[in-house]
Order: C-alpha cells, then structure tokens, then sequence
C-alpha cells in the first residue's frame, strides 16, 4: 500500500509540473483603422435600390487618408480564403454600389461617415451576389522600405429575387482520440443551394463527468455550391486530460447534433512523463512481487524450520 | 496468462490514477480561462479595426556571398465577430517585386503553404505558427550570411490570390496581435539603393 501511495504522490508531482502559465504583450500601433459594421445582409429585387452607411474610424495615434472602393467578394478553398479580384465571365456585384465618400483623411478619434447607394440591374438572375466595401490608408510610399497600408472590409451579401434554393448539410465531423494541445475539432457545411446560409453553432467541450470546461458560440456564412471548413480550437486546452467533445450545428431552420466524441489530450512533455510513470509502476510492481515472493518464501521457510 | 491479467490491473489502475490525478490541474486551467465565452455581437453590428505600422525598414548590407536581414511588423486586430476574422496580404499592384529604379529584389518562391529559404536577392513574408512556416521562433537578423534557415512566402501581387496571414474562427476581443517578420537577402550584383515597396494588409470577418 505504502509503494502505491508513494507512486501517487511521484504522479500528484509530474502532473503540477505540466501546467504552464501564458503572458502576452501589448503592442503600440502608429495606424489603426475600424470600419462598422463588418458585414450586412440585403434582399432586393431586380431593378431596385437601396442605400446604406458604415463608419471609418481612427483609433489610432497620426491623421491617415483613405480611400474608399468595392470589389467582388469570393472566397477559395474550403478554409475559405477570401478573394476580391473580378471572375472572368461573371457578373461583378462590386459594379452596382456607388459611396458618397471615395477619398478622406481622418484625425486621431475621429470618424467618417460613408453613405452607399447599391443599384440591382434588372436583367440579373435570382440569387446570391457578394461583394465588399474597403476603406483603406493610404500612406504616401516611403522613400526606403515597405509601405504598409491596412485596409477593412464591410462584407455586403445580397439576395436578389425569391427564387432561390436553401439546402445544405453537415458532411464531416473530426475531432481525434488523441492529440496534442490545443484541442482541435472541424466540422464541415456544405451548401447545396443557390444563395449564400447562415449557420450557428456551440461548440463544447466538457471533463468526462460532464462539467464544460470550454464552449464557444459562433456563426459562419457558407457560399452556394461549396463546402466550409469550420475549426474548432480550445487555445488554452490544458497539457493533460480526458474530455468530451459536443457540438450543434443549426441552419435552415434545422439543428443538426453532431454526435459526441472522446478527446484525450496530451502534451509531448505529458506523453514522456506518463511513459516514465508507466515504466516506473511497472518497474516497482515487479520489484513489489519479487519482494513479496521473497518475503513469502523466507517465512514458509521458516515455518518448515 | 496471469502475468497478462496482472498488467492489464496495473495498466486500468494507471489510467484510473492519472485520471483522478489530473483532474484537478483540468479545473484550474478552466477557472484562468473564465467559461470560454467570448464576447460575441450579431450580424451587421460587428466592427473590425486592424492596426500596424506604416513603414518597415529592412536593412541589408550586401556581401559577394550574400546576406540576409530579418526585421519585423506587428499586425493588431480586433473584433467581437463571433464569426472569426481573416487577415490577408498581397502588394498593392501588379508586381511583388521591391523597387529601386529598373533594379529589383524579386519575391520569394515560397507560398503560404509551401514556404522556401530566401534566394539571393528576394524578399518575403512569414508569420511563426501560421500555415506551414513552422513555429519559430523567428527573431530580428541583421546582414546573418547567406543563405539563412528561415522559410519565406513570397508576397502575392493585388492580382494574385491573397496570402493568408491570420484565419481565426473566434473572435479578436480582445485585440489579437501577429507578428508578420520580412527577410530580405541580396549580395553584390544588385545595385545598392533604397528598394520600395508597398503591401496591402485586408482585415474582412468570416
């Protein structure tokens, strides 16, 4: 008893030893740009038009000039890396908005207001059109180095008509058995309609006796006729333990349970010292029986005697 | 036989053991991370703000053999977006090269994906921990001999896809930070000069 309760306590020991502690710096930035709001959905009709606004901000510590321009907003991949470069042959969304405002400059803590007036033509399809509104600095280039403009993006996705198709479904679901911090879960949406949906999810992740230890709630558009991947990763997972992994999907009116999966989670540093543990019980079990076995004989030994 | 059944118990009284051992550790983490809800706002109320520098030097003293500097930039974003952000980059017109009259430092044949060492007389970008550059960490180099260890994509042009630089499915709140590090390598057939540039860093939801 006294060599399982010291093997214990040798556990208690590695296992403290596995936590870490994170720090992070703040960082000055001479330029910072905010646009609100990042993103806005439309339904309009062939023919018609409508207007909108979003603000520029300067947040940060010097007077900028912008400028304000549309592009087509598409995305590549299924990790869904944005694109505002024109498709060849395709119709280019970023043709029918018009802002008030092209060109500015803003003051430290000032803000600017851009109104946009977004015209449909009337000889479009019914379906989904996409396109941004960028406001970006635009810092006369340096006379050695890398000029660094930043630019923000008003995300603008545009039903045009009602004759659209809504489908889509959840067509993969991972979360390994084992893996190394942080913990990891993708799943994957796949549009099959004909105009842009919305999916929310809470993703969850609890210890083996049910209490959440991590959970985050999250929306993701998903592009017609393509499939998303969305990760799930719990940054500040622990290097060490067993969870359970859950996740709901709801879009289209539907919730789509995502069925629950067992993560063991454990750090290289974990994977040695649990070996060494393991090696070390092992060892001292043996050791335990050979004394055990020993002390066994002696003392049939000496009752034969 | 018995020997087997013996170290299958040792084994389930190990699991058992780490299990209620680490336990504990679990719930502290959890309690220094709060309940892991991010501030969250709905569609069409979300702002993104981003945040970096306006100009990066990189200096470079050539040698016949080639040198190489490293320097980097700060990248700050910041939005409640439950949606997550991505942050990409590319130059801001048709050519990635740096300019110096007609002379230039071409861009690395690196990609996001497949990064590559730095020629003699390229350029590039790397972010530690992002795609496939590997963890680092990358550090300031100042005219380090040709050819240096780190891996490099080239930056795209405004007509090629976009570089990714940071793609986030949570939240920037509070701001997040990306250190972006440039390398520049040149040796002695390159005109000595100020070499310009200009990148374009995009900062859209998810």
């Amino acid at each position: 008893m006294k060599l399982w309760t010291k093997i214990l306590l040798f556990m208690v020991v590695l296992t403290s030893s596995l936590m870490v502690i994170g720090t992070s710096k703040a960082f000055a930035a001479n330029q910072t740009i905010t646009l609100s709001p990042s993103s806005a959905e439309l339904k309009l009709n062939q023919g018609s038009v409508t207007s909108g606004s979003f603000q520029v901000l300067n947040q940060g510590t010097g007077k900028f000039n912008f400028k304000v321009y549309p592009a087509p907003y598409s995305i590549k991949g299924e990790d869904y890396t944005p694109d505002f470069e024109p498709i060849a042959g395709a119709i280019n969304p970023a043709d029918w908005i018009k802002f008030s405002v092209t060109n500015s400059s803003i003051n430290t803590g000032g803000s600017v207001t851009v109104n946009y007036k977004i015209t449909v033509p009337k000889n479009v399809q019914d379906g989904g059109y996409y396109l941004a509104a960028f406001a970006e600095t635009d810092n006369p280039k340096a006379s050695v180095g890398v000029t660094i403009n930043e630019r923000v993006g008003l995300l603008l996705f545009v039903q045009v008509g009602n004759n659209v198709v809504n489908a889509g479904s959840v067509v993969d679901w991972k979360s390994g058995f084992f893996q190394k911090p942080p913990l990891i879960s993708v799943a994957k949406v796949e549009n099959t309609g004909s105009i842009y949906l919305k999916a929310t999810y809470r993703y969850k992740v609890s210890d083996i006796f049910g209490n959440v230890k991590f959970s985050v709630d999250g929306q993701k558009y998903i592009f017609p006729q393509t499939r998303r991947s969305i990760t799930f990763p719990w940054k500040n997972s622990p290097s060490f333990g067993l969870f359970k992994v859950s996740a709901n999907v709801n879009f289209l009116g539907s919730d789509h349970k995502l069925p629950t999966k067992y993560v063991l989670v454990m750090s290289s540093a974990a994977r040695i010292y649990s070996i060494i543990a393991l090696v070390a019980i092992v060892v001292a079990s043996i050791i335990f029986g050979f004394v055990k076995k020993k002390s066994r004989k002696k003392h049939k030994f000496s009752r034969r005697r | 036989m018995k020997k087997l059944i013996r170290l299958r118990g040792l084994f389930l009284v190990f699991i058992f053991a780490i299990a209620i051992v680490t336990l504990p550790a679990v719930n502290v983490s959890a309690l220094k991370y709060g309940v892991g809800k991010y501030g969250t706002c709905t569609y069409n109320t979300c702002g993104i703000t981003l945040s970096s520098i306006n100009n990066l030097s990189v200096d470079v003293a050539p040698i016949s053999n080639g040198s190489c500097s490293i320097n980097k930039d700060v990248i700050s974003v910041t939005t409640g977006s439950s949606t997550g952000y991505t942050v990409t980059l590319t130059t801001n017109s048709g050519s990635n090269s740096l300019s110096n009259g007609s002379s230039n430092i071409t861009a690395g044949s690196g990609t996001f994906s497949l990064p590559q060492t730095l020629g003699v007389n390229q350029w590039g970008y790397r972010v530690d921990g992002s795609g496939s550059f590997g963890s680092g960490p990358t550090t300031v180099k100042t005219n380090s001999n040709f050819p240096i260890t780190d891996i490099f994509s080239g930056v795209p042009a405004s007509t090629g896809t976009p570089s990714t630089v940071v793609n986030s499915s949570l939240p920037a709140n509070p701001t997040v930070n990306t250190n972006v590090w440039y390398g520049v390598c040149a040796d002695t057939n390159l005109s000595s000069g100020q070499y310009t540039g200009t990148v374009v860093y995009t900062a859209v939801i998810n």
